[in-house]
């Protein structure tokens, strides 16, 4: 027998498992070796190790008492113990995989019962909407707010210039289906999405001699159409401008145009003057003019200051008037991304009605 | 005395008191293998708890042609083992220092304070090796040696054959040996037992 039998029978020889012959032959080869001697001292010592009786410390008095009391008078289990040994009821509670399922559903139901008020809410106001609108139609009067955003901005690239106008409305202005009547018009209410991505091509400004691209604009508007008694309309425009919305906000009346050829974009902006912003010296000019005309123009050119920057005033020009009716003094803004000589000329030419 | 059996079929009509009887007699044993395998008392008696409750919950499930004893005993060791693998510390779990180092020798008779206390250090690594093995090896040595089951009574509880207890026994040894060996030898332990 050599040291890996010795090795290998080790354990059996320690146990007494070994047959006469072999625990002969393991005896002999241990009186030679002690390597090996050490080795079967130690597989002893091992065994008189884990055959001891190892101190596991008693359990504590009240296992059985905190054991039943989380089971009840029924037989069903209760979480006592849970509750005081493992971190509390929102620890158990939170471990248990139906209550875990029951949370997801509680935190759905949660999140449903603060949306759904919202959305309800939302779609009773769109429906009472309606229905006001469908009672304006009829003998209410109709209130119109519009409110106008709008932005300029320029690229870095010279060779392209980039205004970006917005237009988001809501339209809230007095009408009454008796002036729909008298002026013969059936007052048609519609809210738009308009949305317009209109690149112009380039074209040269003869006025400087220097070649101005054309300018990108984009409209995204909610306007609400509204063809209404009061409203002061533009007229006398170039026949190829067609319009493609109008607007009403803050009292202002908003009028976009297209050149169907081009896509230059007009943008005339109509504001009602009160009695103390009338410049004097406007004033009587228009008063003088009123008796030979129905709209007498006090032309006035663009401020040069309104615009601030020099891509501004690349981007866009514009020029203003103001227009006295026979009842109401008007301030006219004409705007668009064409030569302000063209600008000049069709602000010259404009002239307004009420409807 | 009323048999464990018996004991079962009254716990299933509804008899705490027979459920308390069974926790009796088998909470020490069953709180020993847990104990053994997890290493921390205050783990262990809380997994002790669960799998009095489990026996409780599961015991329409014990087969009373059989006994009672390896049902229970396996669901401790399932239990323990559930436990660890929960925990990811299988290995490297030293025991509760309060609890180790009894000075009562069941085998050799030695005297020598240096060899007790050389003992005593044994002892601390032969527990610390066991929780090193492989769950498999751990608790076939801890039933076989630390709760003297036979290997009969390891086979019924964790479901294999005694051969297969046997040889498992023999491969949890051998990887103890090597545990303990390469312990001892870092330590300089392994030359003095040399002298015994």
């Amino acid at each position: 027998m050599n040291c890996q039998d010795i090795e290998k029978y080790c354990l059996d020889y320690c146990d007494n498992n070994l047959s006469p012959e072999l625990n002969e032959l393991f005896e002999q080869h241990l009186q030679q070796c002690n390597n090996c001697k050490n080795l079967i001292d130690l597989t002893m010592l091992e065994n008189s190790i884990l055959l001891d009786p190892i101190d596991i410390p008693p359990l504590k008095p009240d296992f059985n008492a905190r054991l039943l009391d989380r089971i009840d008078s029924n037989g069903q289990l209760y979480p006592n113990s849970a509750l005081s040994n493992n971190g509390g009821l929102s620890k158990y509670l939170f471990n248990r995989p139906f209550i875990k399922r029951s949370w997801a559903l509680i935190a759905a139901v949660l999140l449903l019962a603060l949306v759904l008020p919202s959305i309800l809410n939302q779609n009773i106001n769109n429906s009472q909407h309606l229905a006001q609108n469908d009672i304006d139609n009829n003998s209410q009067p109709q209130y119109n707010k519009t409110k106008l955003e709008r932005t300029t901005t320029e690229k870095s690239n010279l060779s392209l210039d980039q205004e970006i106008v917005q237009l988001k409305s809501e339209s809230k202005t007095p009408s009454s289906t008796e002036d729909l009547a008298d002026s013969g018009k059936q007052a048609k209410i519609t809210n738009q999405e308009i949305a317009l991505d209109t690149l112009a091509p380039q074209e040269l400004v003869a006025g400087n001699g220097s070649s101005r691209e054309a300018n990108k604009t984009k409209i995204s508007s909610r306007l609400l159409v509204n063809d209404e008694a009061s409203e002061p309309y533009p007229e006398n425009l170039p026949p190829n401008y067609q319009l493609v919305a109008n607007n009403q906000s803050n009292g202002q009346f908003i009028y976009l145009y297209r050149e169907t050829a081009t896509n230059e974009e007009l943008n005339i902006i109509i504001t009602p003057l009160k009695l103390e912003d009338i410049k004097p010296a406007a004033m009587s000019e228009a008063v003088a003019e009123t008796s030979n005309t129905n709209a007498i123009v006090s032309y006035q050119m663009a401020n040069e200051n309104e615009l601030s920057t020099a891509a501004d005033k690349a981007l866009l020009n514009s020029s203003s008037k103001d227009i006295t009716t026979e009842n109401v003094s008007y301030s006219l803004t004409i705007s668009g991304n064409l030569p302000q000589e063209k600008i000049d000329s069709i602000a010259s030419l404009i002239t307004l009605t009420e409807k | 005395m009323l048999s464990d059996e018996i004991l079962a079929e009254q716990i299933l009509k509804g008899d705490i008191s027979a459920f308390e009887e069974i926790v009796n007699r088998y909470k020490k044993s069953v709180f020993a293998v847990v104990y053994r395998m997890i290493g921390q008392y205050q783990e262990a008696e809380d997994i002790t708890q669960e799998i009095f409750l489990n026996v409780y919950e599961k015991i329409y499930q014990f087969d009373k042609s059989k006994k009672l004893s390896p049902w229970v005993h396996r669901i401790a060791v399932n239990t323990s083992i559930s436990a660890l693998r929960k925990k990811k510390k299988i290995i490297s779990i030293n025991f509760d220092e309060a609890f180790i180092g009894s000075d009562s020798y069941s085998g050799l008779s030695i005297t020598n304070p240096q060899i007790i206390m050389e003992r005593k250090e044994l002892k601390t690594e032969v527990n610390n090796a066991i929780m090193e093995l492989p769950e498999s090896y751990r608790i076939v040595i801890i039933l076989r040696y630390q709760m003297e089951f036979s290997n009969q009574e390891i086979a019924e509880v964790i479901e294999t054959s005694r051969e297969n207890v046997e040889v498992r026994i023999h491969r949890a040894r051998k990887a103890l040996r090597r545990i303990i060996l390469s312990k001892c030898q870092e330590r300089g332990i392994i030359h003095e037992l040399s002298r015994y």
